[in-house]
């Protein structure tokens, strides 16, 4: 009897599994999220995983007929002075802006958080730095930066009887130059993000430190630094991710130069790959390039999830 | 199985989602069709050209021939378009052979060979040699481009000189003279993207005394090296360098501002062409164009060479192989090349028109560029790779970075990676 019971009861749960209104939910979500799949597999996975194969092979890019030759795209990439140094760079640049930018945005956050008159226009101000394209505002720097005595920038020290001064024709003013107007781009926008989060700090945490006795400076380390933590953490996620595969403003700005002193890792690529008809080596800078930019975020997430649990 | 009204709706909004996100994608593929539904031939022309430059030639070519519509297309990144554009088997019916990827795409089979066709008729056999591959022709050029150096005749005489200087010696006496003035004498831009214009020029009347007619070729096969024919011609161009002429401000700078620093007095000479030609007349300044001081004991030449070639995709259909081929001999008629030459202020190499030449510019086109007379460096392989050492190796030069000698191995260096 137990067991005539027990066979329905079992057919009917075998049953359940796919016709439970958990799975029609999970259904429902996958079809629709359906079309941005195919849509990342046709335009993204697909080509990456072309691009791994490619990085096996001498594919010119523009004949069909190749060959595989191993790993000697590989080891060509690692005895060239060029990619090389374009390394360097790009991690200067990722690092560089990453650094100021978190420095910066913070503060100005702060400041544009509180209750100001013009609190409206200066947010504004300073998010619209970021708003146009990289190129362009390459090519305004580029004027402003000019080593001419004409260049706007030593117009400006001329008036203090100062300069000229060569900053984009030579190496460290010229890496510096670049950093300089990502960090001036970027602060806004990574302000604006900064005050979404400080806007979720309750307000009970300030005025009991205030009780407590704590200053302004103790309220800003010991609550607001804290409290920032997700906000740093996406923050530096983003600007960490949009350093390291860089392109435009370099390019629009000193054009890699001068020599190879703001060479990047994308002009690299773009340069072996459709420049120099090497697809096969353009692919394995890229397929290298992935993989350390997987593993640069892997390990700054790592060490913010550990700083987030240090203020959970 | 039934299946709940919400659930009916929730698969359709997913499939009209889906239909609608992939729908543009569909769209992408070309249409292999030869022709339009309104019966014309429709070709698709990437052109390396603008449309102010080529837009009037295909007017005119669209009204004469009726029956054929280019649809002209455009890009920034002209290379890597074309390439993508090829590799990925959609390749446009017209497009252009440049130096930078002429040999690349006649190699690879994506251009059709040309080779005896009718319409070449009235341009010189010698003007296809950069088009050429293996015994066979993939572009023809039906215009050819110059440039000299631009100097400020006030700024010239005040130092002394009615004459631009003829050799390399007089120009760097010249040149300190104008320092001396407070004026800087030279602002070279091209080193921040190409070839510097003046060591081309100056490497073209090395070649000349040394009467050697291979010019750059016996490097790209082999049989010389850059440490070996450029060092001499780097060594000369370093000069400037060393005695102030050329300073580092050079670096970093686009050809507008050093255009402006030559209009507004600041800077005494620049090396130009005929696409200046209109702003350098508004500007007002009084200016003359002169071929570039010749290397010791040889002779002037300026730059110059046959423009970007026209080609046709081998695999268009036959249908609209034959209307690119109506194309491209309008291009080479009277009216195609006195709409192209107007439009892209270039010179015709055909006989079938010849425009009126600048006044500005009559002296170095008659006495070097109708003389052939003129140069340019057009890599025999990985153009943009070589640029892009030859241009950081000018600046590092510029910089005192590196010597001349070690700036021509480092080209060697960068033309043994690509071989």
């Amino acid at each position: 009897m137990t067991a005539a019971t027990a066979t329905p009861r079992t057919a009917s749960k075998q049953k359940k599994w796919w016709t439970s209104a958990s799975f029609k939910d999970n259904m429902a979500s996958f079809w629709f999220l359906l079309p941005i799949i195919a849509i990342f597999v046709i335009l993204t996975l697909i080509p990456l995983l072309q691009s791994f194969v490619y990085s096996f092979t001498d594919f010119d890019g523009y004949s069909t007929d190749f060959n595989f030759v191993g790993l000697e795209n590989y080891a060509t990439i690692f005895s060239d002075p060029t990619l090389l140094s374009s390394v360097g760079f790009t991690l200067l640049y990722a690092f560089g802006v990453t650094f100021f930018v978190t420095v910066l945005a913070i503060p100005l956050a702060v400041t544009l958080n509180k209750a100001m008159w013009f609190q409206g226009f200066a947010r504004s101000l300073f998010f619209f730095l970021s708003v146009p394209a990289q190129a362009i505002i390459g090519l305004i720097w580029q004027y402003i930066f000019s080593p001419l005595g004409s260049g706007v920038a030593n117009k400006f020290l001329a008036i203090f009887g100062l300069g000229p001064i060569g900053w984009l024709s030579q190496d460290n003013l010229a890496r510096f130059c670049v950093i300089f107007v990502a960090v001036w781009m970027g602060v806004g926008w990574h302000a604006t993000l900064y005050i979404a989060f400080l806007q979720n700090i309750p307000k009970d945490l300030y005025e009991q430190a205030t009780v407590d006795g704590a200053g302004t400076f103790q309220q800003f380390v010991h609550i607001t630094l804290p409290q920032l933590t997700p906000g740093i953490v996406t923050s530096m996620f983003l600007l960490m991710t949009g350093g390291l595969k860089i392109y435009d403003l370099p390019y629009t700005l000193t054009g890699g130069g001068p020599g190879y002193a703001t060479y990047t890792i994308t002009q690299s690529l773009l340069l072996r790959g459709i420049g120099q008809s090497q697809y096969g080596l353009g692919s394995a800078l890229a397929t290298l390039f992935t993989v350390a930019c997987i593993l640069v975020i892997f390990l700054q997430l790592a060490i913010s999830g550990a700083v987030e649990k240090r203020f959970a | 199985m039934k299946v709940s009204s919400q659930r009916i709706v929730k698969i359709v909004g997913a499939a009209v989602a889906s239909a609608l996100l992939v729908a543009p994608l569909a769209a992408c593929g070309g249409n292999s069709a030869g022709g339009n539904s309104d019966g014309k031939v429709k070709l698709t022309f990437l052109s390396y050209f603008n449309k102010t430059q080529i837009g009037k030639v295909i007017d005119d070519f669209e009204e004469a021939n009726p029956n054929i519509q280019i649809e002209m297309q455009t890009s920034k990144d002209y290379v890597q378009t074309l390439q993508t554009r090829l590799a990925g088997g959609e390749p446009p019916t017209i497009f252009n052979l440049t130096m930078d990827n002429r040999t690349d795409v006649m190699k690879s089979g994506a251009a059709l060979d040309l080779t005896g066709s009718d319409f070449f008729d009235g341009i010189d056999d010698s003007n296809f040699t950069l088009f050429q591959n293996d015994g066979k022709t993939y572009g023809m050029p039906v215009t050819a481009w110059y440039g000299g150096i631009v100097y400020n005749k006030d700024l010239l005489k005040k130092a002394g000189y009615d004459e631009f200087p003829k050799t390399w010696d007089e120009f760097l006496d010249m040149g300190k003279k104008l320092k001396s003035m407070g004026v800087t004498p030279l602002l070279d831009s091209n080193v921040n993207t190409q070839p510097s214009g003046i060591f081309v020029g100056l490497l073209a009347s090395y070649y000349a005394g040394e009467g050697s007619t291979q010019m750059d070729e016996d490097i790209w096969n082999g049989k010389t090296t850059f440490s070996k024919e450029w060092t001499p011609v780097f060594k000369q161009y370093y000069r400037m360098v060393e005695d102030g002429i050329l300073g580092q401000e050079t670096l970093g700078i686009d050809g507008d501002q050093e255009k402006s620093e030559f209009m507004n007095g600041n800077t005494a000479l620049y090396r130009s062409g005929p696409w200046d030609l209109d702003t350098l007349r508004k500007s007002g300044i009084n200016f003359g164009v002169a071929a570039f001081p010749a290397y010791p004991s040889s002779e002037q030449w300026i730059n110059g060479g046959p423009d970007q070639g026209f080609a046709i995709a081998a695999k268009a259909s036959e249908e609209k192989q034959e209307a690119a081929k109506k194309f491209l001999a309008f291009l080479n008629s009277e009216q195609g090349l006195k709409d192209f030459t107007a439009g892209a202020g270039t010179q015709s190499i055909s006989s079938k028109y010849t425009a009126e030449v600048p006044d500005e510019f009559k002296e170095i086109v008659t006495d070097y560029l109708q003389k052939s007379k003129f140069y340019w460096v057009n890599w025999g392989k990985a153009a943009t790779t070589m640029v892009s050492a030859d241009v950081a190796a000018q600046q590092q030069l510029i910089q005192g970075k590196l010597t001349p000698a070690a700036a021509a191995a480092k080209l060697d260096d960068t033309w043994n990676s690509v071989q």
